[in-house]
Protein backbone atom coordinates (compact mmCIF):
# COMPACT_ATOMS: atom_id res chain seq x y z
CA UNK A 1 0.00 0.00 0.00
CA UNK A 2 1.26 3.35 -0.66
CA UNK A 3 2.64 5.62 2.07
CA UNK A 4 0.76 8.56 3.70
CA UNK A 5 0.99 11.51 1.28
CA UNK A 6 2.79 9.41 -1.46
CA UNK A 7 1.80 11.45 -4.67
CA UNK A 8 0.86 8.80 -7.28
CA UNK A 9 0.53 9.51 -12.02
CA UNK A 10 0.74 7.69 -14.48
CA UNK A 11 3.82 6.25 -15.85
CA UNK A 12 3.31 7.94 -19.08
CA UNK A 13 6.64 7.30 -20.40
CA UNK A 14 5.31 3.44 -20.75
CA UNK A 15 1.82 3.55 -20.53
CA UNK A 16 -0.74 4.30 -22.94
CA UNK A 17 -4.70 4.84 -21.78
CA UNK A 18 -7.77 5.35 -23.73
CA UNK A 19 -11.09 5.24 -21.76
CA UNK A 20 -14.37 4.22 -23.61
CA UNK A 21 -18.14 3.94 -22.18
CA UNK A 22 -16.79 4.03 -18.48
CA UNK A 23 -13.66 1.13 -19.17
CA UNK A 24 -10.32 2.01 -19.46
CA UNK A 25 -8.06 -0.01 -20.69
CA UNK A 26 -4.34 0.41 -20.32
CA UNK A 27 -1.42 -0.06 -22.71
CA UNK A 28 2.08 -0.94 -20.92
CA UNK A 29 4.62 -1.02 -23.47
CA UNK A 30 7.49 -2.46 -21.70
CA UNK A 31 5.98 -5.40 -20.43
CA UNK A 32 3.38 -6.52 -22.92
CA UNK A 33 0.91 -6.51 -20.55
CA UNK A 34 -2.76 -4.89 -20.98
CA UNK A 35 -5.56 -4.33 -18.57
CA UNK A 36 -8.98 -3.04 -18.11
CA UNK A 37 -10.91 -1.30 -15.18
CA UNK A 38 -14.35 -0.79 -14.98
CA UNK A 39 -16.86 1.18 -12.38
CA UNK A 40 -14.68 2.00 -9.37
CA UNK A 41 -11.77 1.02 -10.74
CA UNK A 42 -11.83 3.40 -14.05
CA UNK A 43 -12.89 6.74 -11.92
CA UNK A 44 -10.00 6.05 -9.72
CA UNK A 45 -7.45 5.85 -12.76
CA UNK A 46 -9.44 9.03 -14.12
CA UNK A 47 -8.44 10.53 -10.98
CA UNK A 48 -4.83 8.74 -11.13
CA UNK A 49 -4.23 9.81 -15.07
CA UNK A 50 -4.72 13.60 -13.85
CA UNK A 51 -2.81 13.24 -11.03
CA UNK A 52 -3.75 12.44 -7.13
CA UNK A 53 -1.86 11.52 -4.28
CA UNK A 54 -2.82 8.09 -1.66
CA UNK A 55 -4.51 10.34 0.99
CA UNK A 56 -6.36 12.34 -1.32
CA UNK A 57 -7.88 10.03 -3.07
CA UNK A 58 -8.92 7.40 0.02
CA UNK A 59 -10.36 10.58 1.50
CA UNK A 60 -12.09 11.22 -1.97
CA UNK A 61 -12.92 7.01 -2.22
CA UNK A 62 -15.16 8.03 1.50
CA UNK A 63 -17.32 10.40 0.09
CA UNK A 64 -17.80 9.25 -3.36
CA UNK A 65 -18.51 5.60 -2.25
CA UNK A 66 -21.31 3.54 0.08
CA UNK A 67 -20.77 1.11 2.13
CA UNK A 68 -18.11 0.58 5.00
CA UNK A 69 -15.57 3.45 5.44
CA UNK A 70 -12.89 0.89 6.26
CA UNK A 71 -14.05 -1.98 2.76
CA UNK A 72 -14.01 0.91 0.96
CA UNK A 73 -10.30 2.41 1.86
CA UNK A 74 -8.92 -1.26 1.51
CA UNK A 75 -10.32 -2.10 -1.84
CA UNK A 76 -8.94 1.36 -3.15
CA UNK A 77 -5.69 0.75 -1.13
CA UNK A 78 -5.58 -2.40 -2.82
CA UNK A 79 -6.02 -1.41 -6.38
CA UNK A 80 -3.44 1.79 -5.57
CA UNK A 81 -0.78 -1.07 -4.75
CA UNK A 82 -1.59 -3.60 -7.54
CA UNK A 83 -1.21 -0.41 -9.88
CA UNK A 84 1.96 0.22 -8.75
CA UNK A 85 3.29 -3.17 -8.76
CA UNK A 86 1.99 -3.20 -11.65
CA UNK A 87 4.20 -0.11 -12.87
CA UNK A 88 1.26 1.34 -14.00
CA UNK A 89 1.51 4.25 -12.00
CA UNK A 90 4.67 5.48 -10.07
CA UNK A 91 5.05 7.73 -7.07
CA UNK A 92 6.10 11.25 -8.10
CA UNK A 93 5.18 14.73 -9.04
CA UNK A 94 1.35 15.25 -9.11
CA UNK A 95 0.21 17.05 -12.02
CA UNK A 96 -3.29 17.86 -11.00
CA UNK A 97 -4.07 21.81 -10.64
CA UNK A 98 -5.06 22.79 -7.44
CA UNK A 99 -9.14 22.96 -7.77
CA UNK A 100 -9.32 20.75 -10.07
CA UNK A 101 -12.19 17.83 -9.92
CA UNK A 102 -11.85 14.99 -7.74
CA UNK A 103 -13.85 11.55 -7.86
CA UNK A 104 -17.31 12.17 -10.00
CA UNK A 105 -19.81 13.70 -7.34
CA UNK A 106 -23.05 11.54 -5.78
CA UNK A 107 -22.65 8.56 -4.13
CA UNK A 108 -22.95 5.23 -5.64
CA UNK A 109 -22.26 1.63 -3.80
CA UNK A 110 -18.84 0.60 -3.49
CA UNK A 111 -17.83 -2.53 -5.96
CA UNK A 112 -14.57 -3.45 -5.06
CA UNK A 113 -12.37 -2.72 -7.73
CA UNK A 114 -10.55 -5.45 -9.82
CA UNK A 115 -7.47 -4.77 -12.13
CA UNK A 116 -8.12 -7.17 -15.64
CA UNK A 117 -5.06 -8.24 -16.59
CA UNK A 118 -4.28 -9.82 -19.99
CA UNK A 119 -0.51 -11.41 -20.80
CA UNK A 120 -1.62 -12.90 -24.28
CA UNK A 121 0.40 -10.33 -26.03
CA UNK A 122 3.64 -10.88 -24.32
CA UNK A 123 5.58 -12.43 -27.41
CA UNK A 124 5.56 -9.24 -29.18
CA UNK A 125 8.24 -7.90 -26.52
CA UNK A 126 10.74 -10.78 -27.43
CA UNK A 127 13.23 -9.62 -30.02
CA UNK A 128 11.93 -11.84 -33.08
CA UNK A 129 8.25 -12.76 -32.23
CA UNK A 130 7.20 -14.84 -35.59
CA UNK A 131 11.05 -16.70 -34.55
CA UNK A 132 9.95 -17.18 -31.49
CA UNK A 133 6.36 -18.78 -32.13
CA UNK A 134 7.94 -20.63 -35.07
CA UNK A 135 10.11 -22.80 -32.84
CA UNK A 136 7.71 -23.09 -30.24
CA UNK A 137 5.10 -24.12 -33.04
CA UNK A 138 7.75 -27.01 -34.26
CA UNK B 1 14.44 0.50 -23.49
CA UNK B 2 18.02 1.06 -23.77
CA UNK B 3 19.06 3.92 -26.11
CA UNK B 4 22.09 4.62 -27.93
CA UNK B 5 23.74 8.11 -28.16
CA UNK B 6 22.03 10.26 -31.21
CA UNK B 7 25.23 10.79 -32.16
CA UNK B 8 25.87 6.90 -33.10
CA UNK B 9 22.60 6.67 -35.19
CA UNK B 10 23.32 9.70 -37.22
CA UNK B 11 26.60 8.48 -38.32
CA UNK B 12 25.89 4.78 -38.86
CA UNK B 13 22.70 6.09 -41.31
CA UNK B 14 24.98 8.62 -43.05
CA UNK B 15 27.39 5.83 -43.60
CA UNK B 16 24.74 3.67 -44.63
CA UNK B 17 23.40 5.97 -46.90
CA UNK B 18 27.24 6.05 -48.77
CA UNK B 19 26.96 1.98 -48.54
CA UNK B 20 23.45 2.17 -50.26
CA UNK B 21 25.16 5.07 -52.76
CA UNK B 22 28.01 2.36 -53.63
CA UNK B 23 25.52 -0.96 -53.76
CA UNK B 24 23.20 1.30 -56.10
CA UNK B 25 26.31 2.25 -58.42
CA UNK B 26 27.12 -1.52 -58.55
CA UNK B 27 24.03 -2.90 -59.51
CA UNK B 28 21.56 -0.34 -60.81
CA UNK B 29 18.75 1.26 -59.53
CA UNK B 30 15.41 0.01 -60.02
CA UNK B 31 12.96 3.24 -59.14
CA UNK B 32 8.99 2.89 -58.33
CA UNK B 33 6.51 5.26 -57.08
CA UNK B 34 4.07 3.48 -55.02
CA UNK B 35 0.88 5.63 -54.47
CA UNK B 36 -1.00 4.75 -50.94
CA UNK B 37 -4.46 7.38 -51.47
CA UNK B 38 -2.95 10.86 -51.26
CA UNK B 39 0.56 9.56 -50.83
CA UNK B 40 3.23 8.30 -52.77
CA UNK B 41 6.39 7.15 -51.58
CA UNK B 42 9.54 6.42 -54.11
CA UNK B 43 11.15 3.27 -53.88
CA UNK B 44 14.79 2.62 -55.30
CA UNK B 45 15.91 -0.46 -55.08
CA UNK B 46 19.61 -1.25 -56.08
CA UNK B 47 19.17 -4.35 -58.05
CA UNK B 48 16.63 -5.79 -59.53
CA UNK B 49 16.04 -9.17 -57.59
CA UNK B 50 15.55 -6.95 -54.88
CA UNK B 51 12.67 -5.70 -56.25
CA UNK B 52 11.51 -8.81 -57.08
CA UNK B 53 11.89 -10.55 -53.65
CA UNK B 54 9.96 -7.39 -52.03
CA UNK B 55 7.19 -5.16 -54.41
CA UNK B 56 5.21 -8.53 -55.38
CA UNK B 57 2.47 -7.66 -52.44
CA UNK B 58 3.01 -4.14 -53.41
CA UNK B 59 2.68 -4.39 -56.80
CA UNK B 60 -1.27 -3.13 -57.33
CA UNK B 61 0.49 -0.06 -55.38
CA UNK B 62 2.59 1.14 -58.19
CA UNK B 63 1.62 4.49 -59.78
CA UNK B 64 3.55 5.92 -62.47
CA UNK B 65 1.34 8.73 -62.84
CA UNK B 66 3.95 11.39 -60.92
CA UNK B 67 3.45 13.57 -58.42
CA UNK B 68 4.91 15.39 -55.10
CA UNK B 69 6.94 12.34 -53.63
CA UNK B 70 6.16 12.01 -50.18
CA UNK B 71 9.07 9.77 -48.70
CA UNK B 72 11.72 7.97 -50.02
CA UNK B 73 12.67 4.21 -49.35
CA UNK B 74 16.18 3.47 -50.33
CA UNK B 75 16.87 -0.45 -50.23
CA UNK B 76 19.68 -2.36 -51.18
CA UNK B 77 21.46 -5.75 -50.30
CA UNK B 78 24.50 -6.52 -48.24
CA UNK B 79 26.07 -8.62 -50.11
CA UNK B 80 26.13 -5.77 -53.16
CA UNK B 81 28.12 -3.65 -51.05
CA UNK B 82 32.72 -4.10 -52.75
CA UNK B 83 33.79 -3.25 -49.62
CA UNK B 84 31.34 -5.40 -47.35
CA UNK B 85 28.66 -3.90 -45.17
CA UNK B 86 28.95 -2.03 -42.66
CA UNK B 87 28.16 -3.26 -39.18
CA UNK B 88 25.59 -1.88 -36.87
CA UNK B 89 26.51 0.39 -33.86
CA UNK B 90 24.35 -1.40 -31.26
CA UNK B 91 24.35 -4.70 -29.45
CA UNK B 92 21.26 -7.33 -28.97
CA UNK B 93 20.69 -5.54 -25.89
CA UNK B 94 19.92 -2.00 -27.34
CA UNK B 95 17.36 -4.22 -29.79
CA UNK B 96 13.78 -3.15 -28.06
CA UNK B 97 10.66 -4.61 -28.73
CA UNK B 98 9.66 -4.82 -32.63
CA UNK B 99 13.51 -4.72 -33.15
CA UNK B 100 13.71 -0.61 -32.41
CA UNK B 101 17.03 0.85 -31.52
CA UNK B 102 16.52 4.44 -30.65
CA UNK B 103 18.79 7.38 -29.52
CA UNK B 104 18.93 9.22 -26.10
CA UNK B 105 17.29 12.37 -27.41
CA UNK B 106 15.39 11.06 -30.37
CA UNK B 107 14.13 11.77 -32.66
CA UNK B 108 15.63 12.10 -35.42
CA UNK B 109 17.23 9.02 -36.31
CA UNK B 110 15.64 5.71 -35.53
CA UNK B 111 16.37 1.95 -36.53
CA UNK B 112 14.68 -1.39 -36.54
CA UNK B 113 16.50 -4.34 -36.90
CA UNK B 114 15.26 -7.42 -37.31
CA UNK B 115 17.72 -10.10 -35.62
CA UNK B 116 16.34 -12.90 -36.85
CA UNK B 117 16.49 -12.17 -40.83
CA UNK B 118 18.96 -9.53 -40.50
CA UNK B 119 16.90 -6.51 -41.98
CA UNK B 120 17.99 -2.95 -41.06
CA UNK B 121 15.61 -0.54 -41.58
CA UNK B 122 16.81 3.35 -40.82
CA UNK B 123 14.31 5.92 -40.54
CA UNK B 124 15.53 9.69 -40.55
CA UNK B 125 12.01 11.25 -39.77
CA UNK B 126 12.95 14.52 -40.44
CA UNK B 127 13.37 13.86 -44.06
CA UNK B 128 11.03 11.43 -44.43
CA UNK B 129 13.88 9.18 -45.66
CA UNK B 130 14.14 5.52 -44.95
CA UNK B 131 17.17 3.16 -45.53
CA UNK B 132 16.27 -0.68 -46.02
CA UNK B 133 19.41 -2.92 -46.05
CA UNK B 134 18.38 -6.71 -45.88
CA UNK B 135 21.64 -9.21 -46.67
CA UNK B 136 20.10 -10.82 -49.80
CA UNK B 137 17.18 -10.91 -51.37
CA UNK B 138 17.32 -14.92 -51.47
CA UNK B 139 16.85 -14.63 -47.80
CA UNK B 140 13.77 -12.64 -47.32
CA UNK B 141 11.60 -14.62 -44.99
CA UNK B 142 7.78 -15.58 -46.35
CA UNK B 143 6.78 -12.33 -43.99
CA UNK B 144 7.97 -10.21 -45.19
CA UNK B 145 6.81 -11.43 -48.55
CA UNK B 146 3.61 -11.33 -47.27
CA UNK B 147 3.98 -7.85 -45.90
CA UNK B 148 6.85 -6.14 -46.60
CA UNK B 149 8.68 -3.08 -45.21
CA UNK B 150 6.23 -2.46 -42.67
CA UNK B 151 8.51 -0.06 -40.30
CA UNK B 152 9.40 1.25 -43.31
CA UNK B 153 6.42 1.95 -44.48
CA UNK B 154 5.39 3.04 -40.98
CA UNK B 155 7.06 5.68 -41.05
CA UNK B 156 6.83 6.87 -44.84
CA UNK B 157 3.11 6.98 -44.22
CA UNK B 158 1.99 7.71 -40.74
CA UNK B 159 1.41 10.80 -39.08
CA UNK B 160 -1.01 12.31 -36.89
CA UNK B 161 -4.00 10.40 -37.41
CA UNK B 162 -2.75 7.39 -39.87
CA UNK B 163 -1.21 4.60 -38.64
CA UNK B 164 -0.43 1.28 -40.11
CA UNK B 165 -2.18 -1.14 -38.11
CA UNK B 166 -2.96 -4.72 -37.54
CA UNK B 167 -6.35 -5.24 -39.25
CA UNK B 168 -7.72 -6.53 -41.90
CA UNK B 169 -10.79 -4.69 -44.12
CA UNK B 170 -13.81 -5.75 -46.47
CA UNK B 171 -15.96 -4.34 -48.51
CA UNK B 172 -17.72 -2.57 -51.34
CA UNK B 173 -19.54 0.82 -52.34
CA UNK B 174 -21.12 0.94 -49.26
CA UNK B 175 -17.95 1.15 -47.50
CA UNK B 176 -15.76 -1.57 -45.30
CA UNK B 177 -15.65 -3.64 -42.31
CA UNK B 178 -12.59 -3.64 -40.53
CA UNK B 179 -11.39 -6.77 -39.03
CA UNK B 180 -9.50 -6.25 -35.57
CA UNK B 181 -7.83 -8.98 -33.47
CA UNK B 182 -4.96 -10.54 -32.58
CA UNK B 183 -2.98 -13.08 -34.49
CA UNK B 184 -5.11 -16.10 -35.51
CA UNK B 185 -8.24 -14.49 -34.33
CA UNK B 186 -10.24 -15.48 -38.25
CA UNK B 187 -9.24 -12.11 -40.05
CA UNK B 188 -7.78 -13.73 -42.61
CA UNK B 189 -10.75 -16.34 -43.13
CA UNK B 190 -13.28 -13.57 -42.69
CA UNK B 191 -11.42 -11.75 -45.81
CA UNK B 192 -11.33 -15.01 -47.49
CA UNK B 193 -14.76 -15.72 -47.31
CA UNK B 194 -16.15 -12.27 -48.10
CA UNK B 195 -13.37 -12.47 -51.52
CA UNK B 196 -14.90 -15.65 -52.24
CA UNK B 197 -18.79 -13.92 -52.44
CA UNK B 198 -18.13 -10.80 -54.12
CA UNK B 199 -17.13 -8.63 -51.80
CA UNK B 200 -14.01 -6.30 -52.34
CA UNK B 201 -10.45 -6.91 -50.72
CA UNK B 202 -8.84 -3.91 -48.57
CA UNK B 203 -6.20 -5.90 -46.99
CA UNK B 204 -6.27 -9.43 -44.62
CA UNK B 205 -3.44 -8.57 -41.72
CA UNK B 206 -2.00 -4.33 -42.22
CA UNK B 207 -3.81 -1.26 -43.76
CA UNK B 208 -3.35 2.22 -43.28
CA UNK B 209 -5.45 3.44 -41.22
CA UNK B 210 -6.68 7.03 -41.55
CA UNK B 211 -8.60 7.93 -38.35
CA UNK B 212 -9.37 11.85 -38.67
CA UNK B 213 -12.68 12.95 -39.80
CA UNK B 214 -14.69 9.65 -41.64
CA UNK B 215 -12.16 6.91 -40.91
CA UNK B 216 -10.80 5.34 -43.89
CA UNK B 217 -8.81 1.90 -44.64
CA UNK B 218 -6.03 2.60 -47.06
CA UNK B 219 -4.93 -0.77 -48.82
CA UNK B 220 -0.93 -1.58 -48.63
CA UNK B 221 -0.84 -4.70 -49.84
CA UNK B 222 -2.58 -7.41 -52.02
CA UNK B 223 -1.77 -10.56 -50.17
CA UNK B 224 -3.64 -13.02 -47.96
CA UNK B 225 -1.22 -15.33 -45.92
CA UNK B 226 -2.68 -18.84 -45.67
CA UNK B 227 -1.71 -21.22 -43.09
CA UNK B 228 -0.97 -24.60 -45.22
CA UNK B 229 0.25 -26.28 -42.23
CA UNK B 230 0.13 -25.03 -38.59
CA UNK B 231 2.63 -27.44 -37.34
CA UNK B 232 5.46 -25.78 -39.59
CA UNK B 233 4.76 -22.36 -38.85
CA UNK B 234 5.23 -20.75 -42.24
CA UNK B 235 2.06 -19.84 -44.60
CA UNK B 236 1.37 -19.53 -48.21
CA UNK B 237 1.11 -16.00 -49.53
CA UNK B 238 -1.35 -15.78 -52.28
CA UNK B 239 -2.71 -12.32 -54.52
CA UNK B 240 -5.70 -11.72 -54.34
CA UNK B 241 -5.74 -10.52 -57.67
CA UNK B 242 -5.20 -14.27 -58.68
CA UNK B 243 -8.34 -15.18 -56.88
CA UNK B 244 -10.84 -13.10 -58.24
CA UNK B 245 -9.91 -9.95 -60.94
CA UNK B 246 -11.22 -6.55 -59.79
CA UNK B 247 -11.65 -7.53 -55.97
CA UNK B 248 -8.54 -5.36 -54.57
CA UNK B 249 -10.35 -2.35 -53.12
CA UNK B 250 -7.94 0.81 -53.02
CA UNK B 251 -9.25 2.42 -49.68
CA UNK B 252 -12.84 2.31 -48.04
CA UNK B 253 -14.65 4.37 -45.25
CA UNK B 254 -14.77 2.14 -42.33
CA UNK B 255 -18.50 1.78 -41.63
CA UNK B 256 -18.21 -1.04 -39.19
CA UNK B 257 -15.57 -2.90 -36.79
CA UNK B 258 -16.22 -6.58 -36.60
CA UNK B 259 -13.76 -8.82 -34.01
CA UNK B 260 -13.46 -12.50 -35.22
CA UNK B 261 -12.91 -15.62 -33.08
CA UNK B 262 -12.59 -18.51 -34.59
CA UNK B 263 -15.25 -20.85 -32.65
CA UNK B 264 -16.35 -23.90 -35.44
CA UNK B 265 -19.73 -24.27 -36.34
CA UNK B 266 -22.69 -22.12 -36.87
CA UNK B 267 -21.18 -18.01 -37.74
CA UNK B 268 -22.58 -16.17 -35.22
CA UNK B 269 -22.62 -12.24 -34.83
CA UNK B 270 -23.47 -9.72 -32.15
CA UNK B 271 -22.87 -6.30 -30.87
CA UNK B 272 -19.73 -5.57 -28.99
CA UNK B 273 -18.72 -2.52 -26.97
CA UNK B 274 -16.79 0.19 -28.33
CA UNK B 275 -14.33 -0.97 -25.11
CA UNK B 276 -14.75 -4.14 -25.90
CA UNK B 277 -13.84 -3.89 -29.66
CA UNK B 278 -10.36 -1.73 -28.66
CA UNK B 279 -9.68 -4.28 -25.83
CA UNK B 280 -9.43 -6.51 -29.13
CA UNK B 281 -7.78 -4.49 -31.59
CA UNK B 282 -5.47 -2.19 -29.68
CA UNK B 283 -2.93 -3.83 -28.24
CA UNK B 284 -1.88 -6.36 -31.03
CA UNK B 285 -1.58 -3.03 -33.03
CA UNK B 286 0.59 -1.32 -30.30
CA UNK B 287 2.81 -4.25 -29.90
CA UNK B 288 3.33 -5.24 -33.27
CA UNK B 289 3.98 -1.52 -34.31
CA UNK B 290 5.69 0.11 -31.12
CA UNK B 291 7.53 2.81 -33.15
CA UNK B 292 5.69 5.58 -31.85
CA UNK B 293 5.05 4.44 -28.28
CA UNK B 294 1.67 3.84 -28.40
CA UNK B 295 0.14 7.04 -30.45
CA UNK B 296 -1.93 4.84 -32.29
CA UNK B 297 -3.89 4.24 -29.43
CA UNK B 298 -6.27 7.07 -29.22
CA UNK B 299 -6.94 7.18 -33.16
CA UNK B 300 -7.85 3.40 -32.90
CA UNK B 301 -10.55 4.81 -30.05
CA UNK B 302 -11.82 7.36 -32.45
CA UNK B 303 -12.25 4.95 -34.92
CA UNK B 304 -14.19 2.14 -32.42
CA UNK B 305 -16.18 5.19 -31.13
CA UNK B 306 -17.33 6.88 -34.52
CA UNK B 307 -18.84 3.41 -35.84
CA UNK B 308 -20.67 0.19 -34.60
CA UNK B 309 -18.35 -2.61 -33.38
CA UNK B 310 -19.69 -6.38 -34.13
CA UNK B 311 -18.02 -9.91 -32.12
CA UNK B 312 -18.39 -12.44 -35.10
CA UNK B 313 -18.04 -16.00 -34.58
CA UNK B 314 -15.90 -17.54 -37.22
CA UNK B 315 -18.00 -20.83 -38.56
CA UNK B 316 -16.60 -23.49 -40.88
CA UNK B 317 -19.66 -22.48 -44.17
CA UNK B 318 -17.97 -19.60 -45.88
CA UNK B 319 -21.26 -18.74 -46.69
CA UNK B 320 -22.59 -18.49 -43.78
CA UNK B 321 -19.45 -15.73 -42.78
CA UNK B 322 -20.26 -13.89 -46.31
CA UNK B 323 -23.76 -13.29 -45.33
CA UNK B 324 -22.77 -12.12 -41.96
CA UNK B 325 -20.34 -9.50 -43.48
CA UNK B 326 -23.42 -8.25 -45.27
CA UNK B 327 -25.28 -8.03 -42.01
CA UNK B 328 -22.38 -5.81 -40.48
CA UNK B 329 -22.68 -3.52 -43.46
CA UNK B 330 -26.47 -3.59 -43.12
CA UNK B 331 -26.93 -2.36 -39.72
CA UNK B 332 -24.05 -0.01 -39.78
CA UNK B 333 -25.88 2.32 -42.36
CA UNK B 334 -29.02 2.31 -40.24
Amino acid sequence: MPGAGTSLVVDASHVVHETIDGEAILIHLRTGTYYSLDGVGAEVWALLATGTDADALLLAGRERYEGDPVEVERGLSSLLAELLREGLVIEGESQRAAGSAGLPSGRVPFIVPVLHTYTDMQEFMLVDPLREVDEVAG
Amino acid sequence: MPRLAEAALGSFYAAAAREYDAAAKRTGVVEVDLRFADRRVRMRFAGAGLADALLGALASRSDDGGGEVDATIALWEAQACPAGSLACPWQVADVGPGGLVRGFDFHRVLAVHETYSGTVTLVDSAERAVLHRVPHCGAVPWWERAAPLRPALYWALGGEGRHLVHAGAVGDDRGGVLLAGARGSGKTTVALAALAHGLGFVADDYLLLHAIDEPEAVSLYSTVSICAAPAAGAKIVVDVTSLRHGSLRESLPVRAVAVPRIRGGRARLRRLSPAEALRAWAPTTVFQMPFDDGAALASLGAVVRRVPCFALDVGDDWAELARAVEQVLEQAAV
